[in-house]
């Protein structure tokens, strides 16, 4: 159903991380550079936990912060169909964490681009999506440039940099 | 606070009472005396803890002891035959040199034994890409490559 989510969990960290990691454990720990995170805000997924139904595009809230409660549970992930979605990242060669990462997914007229390494917390790429919904080709996107404002700038890269990174990976899902 | 465990080791059914923030690897190494299991890093990312959970390669450093209760555990010293033959990853690792200082090399073969069960096949690249878990400082990979794949054709043949 969602092949670009199965390749995303395929390359996170090593064998051995991901024979263990679990997919609530990761979203819980709302890791900056994390994958999923991509993933559930992009695709719009529903977190159940032993409380309530918490909506993707509200559960990160912050640098390892998230809506959860002290002492609530996630219990399950549900991740809506799409017509398209598809993940890329540019791993950082020691960590394989992603210095930026960007799901995008198109689920009838809506287009989310989710983009997660880049800043502080998972965010969305309002701009690209407008544009994707209206066109959904490279040709939308001339032009656009992610704004470098805000987010991550570290030993590995600098805010521009990711910026830049950014835009280059949402080309190589469109294209 | 302490918790019963129970769980096997090499095939040896093994019980204590262990602090809830033991790691598999301290009840392996000090509890156990298993020092072939090696701690590099004790974070998760050099893979020279890596042994077997109910079959599956995991890093040890990143498993609570009390997480393996009820499991089968492999780590290096149980993978010999009875007769103390060496396991054809093990035989392979001596035959094509693919060690030097020898600390990775027990998480290494098990990870590798892993791979071989695993691998869609045995290309260079899969061998590679199925061994990021696992640093080697001296060898520069080559002859781990090597070894890797000779180990697991034994392991197909045989
Ligand atoms: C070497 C290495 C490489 C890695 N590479 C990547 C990578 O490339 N991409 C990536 O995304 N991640 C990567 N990771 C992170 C990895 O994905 C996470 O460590 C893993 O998913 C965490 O899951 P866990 O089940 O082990 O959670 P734990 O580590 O056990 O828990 C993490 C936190 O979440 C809480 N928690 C756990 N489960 C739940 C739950 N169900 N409900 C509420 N809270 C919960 C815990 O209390 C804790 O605070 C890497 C990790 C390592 C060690
Ligand atoms: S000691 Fe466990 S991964 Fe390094
Ligand atoms: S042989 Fe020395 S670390 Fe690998």
């Amino acid at each position: 159903m969602l092949p670009g989510l199965a390749d995303l969990a395929a390359h996170i960290g090593d064998p051995q991380v991901r024979n263990r990691g679990t997919i609530g454990g990761s979203i819980a720990n709302a890791d900056p550079a994390a994958d999923y995170p991509a993933a559930v805000v992009a695709l719009d997924a529903t977190i159940r936990t032993d409380r309530r139904d918490i909506a993707g595009g509200e559960f990160f809230t912050g640098l390892f912060e998230t809506a959860l409660r002290p002492g609530e549970v996630v219990t399950s992930v549900f991740f809506p169909a799409a017509s398209h979605a598809r993940y890329a990242k540019f791993p950082n060669p020691a960590s394989r964490y992603a210095m930026a990462g960007v799901f995008v997914a198109k689920q009838g007229d809506v287009v989310r681009v989710a983009v997660t390494g880049a800043g502080p917390s998972v965010f969305r790429w309002h701009a690209a999506e407008a544009a994707l919904a209206a066109r959904f080709s490279t040709d939308a996107l001339d032009g656009l440039v992610l704004a470098a404002d805000g987010l991550n700038g570290d030993m590995h890269a600098d805010a521009e940099y990711r910026a830049h990174l950014v835009g280059v990976l949402v080309r190589r899902i469109v294209g | 606070m302490s918790i019963a465990i129970t769980l096997t080791v090499n095939g040896d059914k093994v019980s204590r009472e262990v602090d809830p923030r033991l790691l598999l690897s301290q009840l392996l190494r000090d509890e156990l005396g298993l020092t072939g299991t090696h701690v590099g890093c004790d974070t998760s990312q050099c893979g020279a803890c890596t042994v077997h959970l109910d079959g599956a390669s995991v890093k040890s450093c990143a498993v609570l002891a009390v997480q393996a209760d009820g499991s089968d555990v492999l780590t290096i010293e149980g993978i010999a035959g009875p007769d103390g033959a060496l396991h054809p990853m093990q035989a392979a690792f001596r035959e094509h040199h693919g060690l030097q200082c020898g600390f990775c090399t027990p998480g290494m073969v098990m990870g590798a034994i892993e791979l071989a069960r695993t691998a869609p096949d045995l290309e260079e690249a899969t061998i590679r890409e199925g061994l990021e878990g696992n640093l080697c400082r001296c060898t520069g990979y080559q002859n781990i490559v090597k070894a890797v794949r000779a180990g697991a054709q034994a392991m197909r043949e045989g």
